[in-house]
């Protein structure tokens, strides 16, 4: 350093220099925020991506956490402001070299608030702007299970947002760490809340119904009101640290002499080794090192554990369900805190480095760190286990009471998750506000997993710990301080698996789910290709044709007497059926089924044969014989569809002609007048190759089909495979599709060779999954396909399920033929 | 009129006092350096100095302001550098000189970036790549690019090459010819006898040398007798004759002796018993730990007294002292 080099400067200049101060403060606040901002816009545009890209009625879960993302983000900006600009700068004691030069405080102070309030706007517009290009306005309060967080006026979570960062800002300064500052903020935050519940237990009936407009008001006008106060403060703390440091008050002797009886001796210097053992030294320094910190975060969880038991026990509680539920998320938001505190303060990697120099292997470090949350967290789950065995309260409650597993899944999973993002993120204030927005991600990733896709619990939970298992494996990195390839590559492959692990079950259960052999595709494939190609694709459907006068639609009314019903009734049986039913030209085109419409002219032939019955003339004969021409019809282009849901209706139309023409007199008139009608129901081996090729092209268009699209009829219907949970249930449609085809080709064979076709049969029950009916009393049972029995199956009931009607008696009615 | 000072100082935590009533004074134009033990008290005073904290009691005053009511006055006339400058790391080195730059009147940033050339230290690199002595140097080209009437340094050399250090210590004695004041504390005894015009030692809170170091090495004496007998009994030296410190070793004594003259030397070697007497002109290191270890063994005893047997303390402390 040569001295020759020294310009002299004029101190006279500094009182002309505000500007360039302000500029030079608010160019480096800019630069110290700027990562919180981008973090947040940048998770929050992650939730909205995925949200986006999820179908809503399958991600309910992830909806519901997105709903509250535009009001969370700012939120956890405002509370982590303060932290950041201050809490951090006093610990990396970048604060004090500040202070050492020649700034005013007010300086210091203004500019942080300046910078925080200009980021909290540009956080509320970012998160307007993604939620409203997600369409997540659009969402109801109704419909998300954050309905009291939404209940309350944006205009007011604005406001409140303000306060919280002024209170983050107060318990920043007065605090030394920032872990406390973020703990002291809390019950501060909550202040307004508080006041707004004791001015509505006050003022007035306190059982009277406040609405959420009233309450947004009120709660903003008590936040509008602590602005102020909140705000000198602040900036009156800011300042008082910023001054020099007032000496410690140390006790006068006089002053000491009467304590000193009671109180226990100072033993600052241990003169003996108090600990045997690693884990009781790592206990005594995780509790003395923030005992305030343990003790208020174990007891918040502690008392949560409580609370969530008497949600759903204590009637008291109900009418404070929402400060109840309040509660829980704090809780949460506790044991998220306690996951942080793992790898921050003492557990920074560079306090660690202390223990990896004595030689400390890095699991006794890790277990270390994470004995004391371990146990609180135990005590907890014990406690509500304990709770739960206890005398079950008050049992007309009707609020479900969470598992035991599920509990354990959402504390092991948030607090995992905030471990890991502590080791990550080695940012104590980044840490503490991205930990429990990544939890409750990973706990909405898990409820899906179990709400849309069935896994089970006890798998999530084993997933929830992958977290941990990424911290145990990058210990020893951590604890040298080598945060290099190694590390990260750690840390991603655990991400990796935290996404991917909770959803193999369900990789697994598509991969078991029954399909056709692929050598039986590939023989089935050409056939079904070229009856595919062939197919005569001009479907028409059946026309109902509206009578003339409508009361003749009513006549079954309850309301009419019986004089007036049976001549409506008369009126009706009077008509033609061609005045009633119309099957569109072209005669030879195949018709597309239409239930109603077929079951409507199957009902009126069926009053026409019993009118015949009573009358027995030739008139009701020659109308009974037209209908049973017009519906033996519909039956043989419901044959030539290659829809097999048309097959299904053509067997019903089939059987019903099959019970009429038991009547030998009706039988000799058609004989005569419409032969053709006897053929079709004998037609046997026509019947079969309609059915297998309605089976083969339905199975090849539905495999051709996209994600998304049907046609009803074609493709298989999602009744058959309820079992499954919903989530995955549209993937495995198309290999349960060529399953079906298989068993029903299966079927087909065992029933055209004459075999006894149940097992075939109850090879379907199990595909369906109709295993909750006994096989006998299901649609596929023998009970059902009985040509006597009069009720149930013969119609249209089950016509969505294949093959029930195959091969049953009524099928060799008229013909030598038998089963 | 002084740069600094000190009117009975005094700061008191729970458990110790870091300052007994201290005084000082230190004169535009020199170079002062602080020498203490750790835990003497040094970062307190300096911390006092630089408007951080409040004394329980007394007054300082630098560059003719008060510290505690005005310390923006004081801040903008000292340059201050800690032991562990803690600078922001994600600033380039430019960046922090820009930043800073805007707080100090101009020609702050020419000087800083000549400095920081000096020191072949690129100006876009970022602080928390920076090895430990080159932030040493970014801070040091930081106090001292407003060419600040007093720099006060706390351990300044820690972390810079021996290259660098002889350089930096020079600079200083350029500074103070050019009618700036360094105040520094150091453990660098050997470097701070270099460069020091005033010493002053800090000692459990109290201040016991002030002085000017020719005139403090000149004041110092250590003797060696060797006495017919071990019993012998050496008079009693005259007033201002101190006797800092005594050893004994079979029939040989070593004593430190501060204000000793060529008659007090003459009459302790004609003493009877006194076989033959030597005297030796001692380095600041030796008058440092001279003036330190008196206290060693009641500190030792002091913080032992469970262990110790009542029976035997007189055999401890001698033990301790000798120690």
């Amino acid at each position: 350093m040569s001295n020759t080099a020294v310009t002299p400067t004029r101190l006279d200049d500094f009182p002309a220099r505000g500007a360039v101060i302000w500029r030079a403060l608010l160019w480096k606040e800019i630069r110290q925020i700027k990562p919180l901002v981008w973090m947040l816009v940048g998770i929050s545009a992650l939730i909205f991506v995925i949200i986006a890209a999820t179908r809503r009625e399958l991600n309910i879960t992830l909806q519901a956490v997105g709903t509250i993302i535009p009001l969370v983000m700012p939120a956890l900006f405002a509370a982590g402001c303060g932290a950041i600009l201050v809490g951090q700068e006093k610990e990396t004691r970048t604060l004090t070299w500040l202070s050492s030069l020649p700034l005013p405080p007010k300086y210091i102070v203004t500019t942080k608030l300046v910078v925080a309030v200009g980021g909290l706007l540009i956080m509320w517009c970012a998160s307007i702007l993604l939620g409203s290009l997600v369409g997540l306005a659009e969402t109801t309060a109704s419909t998300t299970a954050f309905a009291t967080l939404q209940s309350i006026h944006p205009a007011t979570w604005f406001v409140h947002s303000i306060y919280v960062l002024l209170c983050g800002f107060y318990t920043s300064w007065r605090s030394r760490a920032a872990f406390p500052a973020l703990l002291g903020m809390i019950p501060l935050a909550a202040v307004p809340f508080t006041l707004a519940q004791l001015w509505f237990a006050v003022s007035g009936d306190p059982y009277r119904y406040v609405d959420s407009l009233e309450r947004s008001r009120v709660i903003a006008v008590l936040t509008l009101i602590a602005l102020p106060v909140i705000g000198w403060l602040t900036f009156r703390m800011g300042q008082l640290r910023l001054r020099p440091v007032a000496p410690e008050k140390v006790r006068r002797d006089a002053d000491s002499q009467a304590l000193d009886a009671w109180r226990p001796p100072d033993r600052l210097v241990p003169t003996e080794q108090p600990f045997r053992h690693f884990t009781s030294a790592f206990l005594w320094q995780a509790i003395h090192g923030a005992r305030l910190t343990v003790v208020a975060l174990g007891g918040t969880v502690i008392i949560g554990a409580v609370v969530l038991w008497s949600i759903a026990h204590v009637p008291a509680i109900g009418r404070w369900g929402d400060t109840a539920m309040g509660f829980i998320g704090l809780s949460l938001l506790a044991v998220s805190w306690m996951g942080v505190s793992a790898f921050t303060g003492d557990g920074a990697s560079s306090r660690l480095k202390f223990l990896a120099d004595r030689g400390v292997r890095p699991t006794q470090a890790w277990l270390g760190r994470h004995l004391v949350a371990s146990c609180v967290i135990s005590c907890a789950l014990l406690l509500y286990v304990a709770l739960q065995l206890g005398p079950r309260g008050d049992t007309n409650i009707r609020v479900p009471e969470p598992s035991f597993l599920l509990v354990t899944l959402c504390v092991v999973t948030v607090y995992g998750t905030s471990q890991w993002v502590s080791q990550v993120l080695p940012m104590l204030a980044a840490s503490a506000l991205v930990a429990p927005v990544l939890s409750a991600m990973t706990l909405a990733w898990l409820s899906a997993a179990r709400g849309q896709y069935g896994v089970s619990l006890g798998w999530l939970v084993m997933c929830g710990t992958i977290p941990w298992f990424a911290t145990w494996l990058c210990m020893p990195s951590y604890m040298d301080g080598r945060r290099r390839w190694k590390f990260w590559s750690g840390s991603l492959l655990a991400a990796t698996a935290l996404i991917a692990l909770p959803f193999v079950p369900v990789a697994i259960q598509i991969r078991q789910f029954p399909r056709m052999a692929s050598s039986q595709v590939r023989n089935l494939a050409p056939e079904a290709r070229r009856l595919s190609r062939d197919a005569d694709d001009r479907a028409v459907s059946i026309m109902f044709e509206p009578l003339d006068s409508p009361s003749l639609n009513d006549w079954m009314n309850a309301e009419l007497d019986g004089t007036e019903s049976a001549k409506r009734m008369k009126r009706r049986l009077s008509l033609d059926p061609s005045d009633i039913v119309d099957l569109p030209a072209p005669p030879n085109a195949p018709l597309r089924a239409d239930v109603n419409a077929a079951s409507i002219a199957i009902d009126l032939a069926t009053l026409s044969h019993l009118d015949w019955q009573v009358t027995r003339d030739a008139d009701t004969m020659s109308r009974v014989v037209d209908w049973v021409e017009l519906i033996s019809e519909m039956a043989s282009r419901l044959r030539r569809s290659i829809r097999w849901l048309d097959q299904e209706v053509a067997d019903r139309i089939e059987i019903w002609l099959t019970q009429v023409l038991a009547d030998d007199d009706i039988r000799q008139a058609l004989a005569t007048e419409e032969p053709m009608v006897l053929e079709r129901l004998r037609n046997f081996e026509g019947r079969q190759t309609a059915r297998r090729r309605a089976i083969l092209v339905s199975w090849m268009r539905d495999s051709e089909l996209e994600w998304d699209e049907t046609i009803h009829g074609v493709s298989p219907l999602e009744f058959w495979f309820r079992d499954i949970p919903q989530g995955y249930r549209r993937s495995i449609m198309k290999q349960g599709m060529g399953a079906v085809t298989s068993a029903l080709l299966a079927l087909l064979e065992s029933g055209n060779s004459g075999e006894d076709t149940t097992p075939a049969r109850r090879r379907l029950n199990e595909l369906i999954h109709l295993q909750s009916i006994d096989f006998d009393l299901g649609p596929y049972g023998d009970r059902n396909r009985s040509i006597t029995r009069r009720q149930s199956y013969r119609r249209f009931e089950n016509i969505a399920i294949p093959g029930i009607q195959w091969f049953g008696a009524w099928e060799y009615a008229f013909q030598e033929r038998q089963p | 009129m002084s740069v600094i000072k000190i009117n009975e100082l005094t700061m008191r935590f729970r458990g110790c006092d870091a300052l007994r009533g201290v005084d000082l004074s230190v004169q535009p134009g020199s170079v002062f350096a602080l020498l203490g033990e750790n835990g003497a008290g040094k970062t307190t005073m300096i911390r006092i100095l630089t408007g951080f904290q409040k004394p329980s009691s007394g007054s300082a005053s630098v560059c003719g302001f008060d510290p505690v009511r005005q310390p923006l006055e004081v801040r903008r006339r000292v340059g201050y550098v800690s032991d562990n400058p803690a600078l922001y790391d994600w600033m380039t080195v430019g960046e922090i000189g820009w930043f800073t730059a805007s707080f100090y009147p101009d020609g702050f940033l020419p000087n800083y970036r000549d400095s920081i050339a000096k020191y072949r230290i690129s100006e876009d690199r970022k602080i928390r790549v920076l090895s430990k002595g080159q932030r040493a140097k970014v801070a040091l080209s930081l106090a001292l690019a407003h060419d600040p009437e007093l720099l006060i340094l706390d351990e300044p050399t820690s972390g810079l090459d021996p290259m660098v250090r002889r350089e930096f210590l020079e600079s200083m004695i350029g500074r103070a010819a050019a009618g700036r004041t360094v105040f520094l504390s150091s453990h660098q005894i050997s470097e701070v006898e270099r460069v020091a015009d005033t010493i002053g030692i800090l000692h459990n809170g109290v201040l016991s040398d002030s002085t000017p170091l020719l005139d403090l090495k000149d004041s110092m004496t250590e003797v060696t007798v060797s006495v017919e007998d071990p019993l012998v009994e050496l008079p009693k030296l005259p007033h201002p004759a101190e006797t800092l410190w005594e050893q004994q070793q079979g029939r040989q004594r070593q004593i430190v002796i501060q204000h000793l003259d060529d008659a007090m030397a003459d009459e302790l070697g004609s003493a009877a018993g006194v076989l033959s007497l030597k005297t030796r002109r001692m380095s600041l290191e030796e008058i440092f730990i001279a003036r330190t270890r008196r206290d060693v063994g009641e500190l030792i005893t002091r913080e032992r007294p469970a262990e110790t047997d009542p029976r035997r303390s007189d055999e401890s402390v001698e033990a301790g002292a000798a120690s």
